[in-house]
């Protein structure tokens, strides 16, 4: 009975929040980040997440896997909100392009080409990122759960939704389409990864 | 020989499993005897622990703020000041 109280108090539901859920902020956001490709929509999906979490949050067992959970919502809410968003049209600067395409004056020339070149060298040292966020949604989301977060096979079926022999498969072929964009870098670095 | 019971693709599957923490104890230790025993074998497991690690310490990780989690935890309690259960 007492326990029953104690489970219906709000301060027993912050002290989760606080104790299993908060701690693994970084590790949300890090897998935000390659969803979503961009450092401010990972930070409001994190804080979603969080939202969403604390709303079901007495769906949640104490002392059973908060991690998975925390994940799972997260790759529903991308799943079914940021998706959808990000398949509607880039708000790319056409009138920029055109007039930078038509226009006589070359003097903005240097500034593109000290553009492109900090570009460049933001790009060195990313590689891997860049070639995991290249891999198709479904590739990179096993990627980012097993050899990021050191999820477990049953653990990533639970959380993506799959079967553990899919996980597997899918890991498989990840790793194939990962190892051909970056055989050359580790290469680099003195990693064989043939 | 390659070790005692397995093939070499055998071997680099059981790799594989061993970093991806889908062996059982047992498993494990058998592979590690077998990879201890095999220098062929010892090289591919190192490969693969290197590879690993180097993917995770290249990754990009951006740092969330304290300041940011303040602010989840403050509008967790504007919207629920006394709790939604």
């Amino acid at each position: 009975m007492v326990l029953m109280e104690e489970k219906y108090n709000k301060n027993y539901y912050d002290r989760i929040f606080m104790e299993e859920f908060l701690p693994h902020a970084d590790a949300l956001n890090t897998f935000a980040y390659h969803l979503t490709y961009n450092e401010t929509t990972a930070a409001d999906l994190v804080q979603e997440t969080y939202l969403k979490a604390y709303r079901f949050i007495a769906q949640y067992h104490i002392g059973t896997n908060s991690k998975a959970w925390l994940f799972k919502i997260m790759k529903n809410g991308f799943i079914n909100d940021y998706r959808k968003k990000s398949k509607s049209p880039k708000q790319v600067d056409y009138e920029d392009f055109v007039n930078y395409q038509d226009g006589d004056d070359t003097s903005h020339l240097q500034g593109y080409m000290d553009l492109r070149e900090e570009m460049f060298q933001n790009m060195i040292g990313d590689e891997v990122t860049i070639a995991i966020n290249s891999l198709p949604f479904d590739f990179r989301t096993v990627i980012l759960l097993c050899d990021i977060e050191g999820f477990k096979y049953d653990e990533i079926a639970k959380i993506i939704g799959i079967p553990i022999g899919t996980v597997r498969s899918r890991l498989h072929r990840a790793r194939q389409l990962l190892k051909e964009k970056l055989i050359v870098y580790a290469k680099q670095h003195g990693y064989n990864i043939d | 020989m390659m070790g005692k019971h397995l093939d070499v693709q055998q071997y680099k599957q059981q790799i594989v499993d061993f970093f991806d923490n889908n062996l059982t104890e047992k498993a494990k230790a058998d592979l590690l005897q077998d990879v201890s025993e095999n220098s062929f074998l010892s090289g591919i497991f190192e490969n693969e622990k290197n590879v690993r690690s180097f993917i995770k310490s290249q990754v990009k990780r951006p740092k969330i703020s304290p300041a940011f989690l303040k602010s989840i935890t403050d509008k967790i309690k504007i919207d629920n000041p006394h709790g939604i259960y």
